[in-house]
């Protein structure tokens, strides 16, 4: 069989997974539920008149999305954080591919449809409850379930559903790393480590903009033309090939996130407990 | 089965083991004892694939640990000191883990579990530590793993389990199976251990199998002074001396676990110059 990676072992380590965290996830599900119902009333309760807008379901959604998402991608590999946990994780007769493989699924695909899935649940629940209630004082004010795939609030094109899951997955990539690296407290550290890695990105492209690059500055959105400015009378324009544009906003958009997942396999298959 | 070479290995500063060789073979049951904090657990744990040498090469079944590969992992099972289980039903456990070992034996984890006296319908989290272990010893030995280290496996049993312990080990030995138990509790495992292995300050203080002992030492009680001057080791009971001593020729008895550990570690010098004259 193989040995990196095998469709049947992969199955197992998910279903092994499920077994032992199902209690957990159920009870995390409906504590989740519970607090959004508490919350949507909450929102009613300070605002009768116009209850249940489509921005407090859409920033309800977007907030609630990437904590709880970022949270429990942290807390994926908190096993390896204690050594009998990580033996027991670690000896698991499957490859490193397949039980990181298995935390993509859990972190993102399933959380993700579990997530939408309870929040419209309640939103559902929560518009049709709040519209009988405004009906009887206001019968032509009713409000919808917001689709927040296409939601006018955030500056979302057409492409706005691609945009969001591969915003989410850098995040959760992101903090599925921490998750690796850090034994404890794995969610602050994540956090505080991404912006230190932010900010000293942000300096070393400053310094070098600021010292490398001559007078001027950028034309267009992708940083591929540069004017450079002569005494302000002799101009130049300095182009780079569309083609290296296109590929670092590629790599940007999409790269990201596999890159993290990569980083995350070495990282596991190095891991001792 | 499992072959060491030259190991080095060592924590941030704390230097484990220097140069280590030694191997185990299948078709025995080995002891590794020694002190605490002497580096039993670590070199279990290197075994597994848990920790990584720095330095030399360990072999385990032809496969290097720290590849970590299914085919690996399948046939080596380890019931680490601190150990954990996930809070399900055993049944819901078996069916979760077992599909992971194609060799396991569910007949025979029946058998074990009814020996170890454990409830089969009960929640794993809901069980005492020691019903705890004895349920992931009855997986460990029905998995079939040709490799079973076992790290204090005693600690935590009561007398009975510790009995039972012996006798369910003692079955589940076959020619391909190799079983490394490291213990301090050299008592508990009596009679079953057929090579005894002592690691002190990282290195191997002594390594013998049991007929061997027998045929070199005595352990009795002292007759006169004479057999008190020529002891390997001595110890005061109320009944007397009691000694470990160079075997005399018509000689036969019991070996003493825990007398023969203290003579090693007490008197290693003329302990290894009568193995390796």
């Amino acid at each position: 069989m193989n040995q990196f990676f095998s469709f049947r072992r992969f199955s197992l380590l998910v279903s092994k997974h499920w077994a032992d965290n199902k209690k957990r996830y159920l009870l995390s599900v409906t504590g989740f539920a519970l607090l959004l119902i508490v919350w949507f009333i909450f929102t009613i309760l300070v605002d009768p008149h116009t209850p249940m807008q489509q921005e407090i379901q859409i920033l309800t959604f977007f907030f609630s999305l990437f904590g709880t998402g970022a949270f429990y991608a942290s807390q994926y590999f908190r096993d390896l954080g204690s050594r009998a946990k990580g033996i027991n994780f670690l000896l698991v007769p499957a490859s490193a591919f397949e039980k990181i493989l298995c935390s993509i699924l859990f972190t993102l695909v399933i959380f993700f449809s579990v997530f939408t899935a309870v929040f419209y649940l309640v939103d559902i629940l929560m518009v049709t409850i709040s519209n009988q209630f405004t009906a009887a004082h206001d019968p032509l004010r009713q409000e919808s379930v917001i689709n927040v795939f296409r939601a006018a609030i955030l500056p979302f094109d057409e492409m706005s559903t691609l945009n969001v899951l591969l915003i989410f997955a850098a995040v959760q990539s992101i903090f599925l790393l921490g998750s690796v690296y850090f034994a404890k407290y794995s969610f602050i550290k994540t956090i505080i480590s991404s912006f230190v890695v932010f900010f000293l990105l942000f300096c070393l492209i400053y310094l070098l903009y600021e010292h490398l690059m001559p007078r001027g500055g950028y034309v267009d959105g992708f940083l591929t033309s540069y004017r450079v400015t002569v005494n302000g009378t002799d101009d130049h324009l300095v182009r780079v090939p569309n083609w290296i544009g296109d590929v670092v906003h590629f790599m940007l958009v999409y790269g990201i996130t596999p890159f993290l997942w990569v980083v995350s396999y070495y990282r596991l298959k190095e891991k001792q407990v | 089965m499992v072959s060491i070479q030259n190991l080095s290995f060592a924590y941030k500063k704390k230097p484990v083991f220097d140069g280590l060789n030694l191997s185990f073979h299948a078709g025995h049951v080995y002891g590794l004892l020694g002190k605490n904090g002497t580096g039993k657990s670590s070199l279990l744990r290197n075994i597994a694939g848990l920790l990584y040498p720095q330095k030399g090469t360990i072999s385990v079944n032809g496969f290097n640990p720290a590849d970590r590969l299914p085919v690996f992992l399948q046939d080596v099972f380890m019931v680490p000191e601190e150990f954990y289980l996930p809070d399900i039903p055993v049944p819901d456990f078996i069916s979760s883990y077992v599909p992971f070992y194609p060799r396991f034996n569910s007949d025979k984890f029946r058998d074990y579990i009814s020996v170890f006296e454990i409830p089969s319908d009960s929640t794993l989290q809901n069980m005492s530590y020691g019903q705890k272990k004895k349920v992931l010893i009855s997986f460990a030995l029905a998995s079939n793993a040709k490799l079973l280290l076992m790290d204090e496996p005693t600690n935590g049993l009561d007398i009975m389990s510790k009995s039972q312990l012996r006798k369910i080990l003692a079955q589940a030995l076959d020619e391909e199976r190799c079983i490394i138990i490291s213990t301090h509790q050299v008592k508990d495992l009596e009679n079953l251990i057929d090579r005894i292995t002592v690691i002190d300050d990282g290195k191997i203080l002594f390594d013998q199998n049991v007929e061997e002992i027998s045929r070199k030492l005595s352990f009795r009680f002292a007759v006169d002074e004479a057999d008190l001057a020529t002891a390997l080791y001595s110890e005061s009971s109320l009944a007397g001396n009691v000694i470990v001593t160079p075997s005399r020729e018509e000689d036969e008895t019991r070996i003493d676990l825990e007398l023969l550990y203290k003579a090693i570690v007490t008197n290693s010098g003329k302990m290894t110059k009568l193995f390796h004259p």
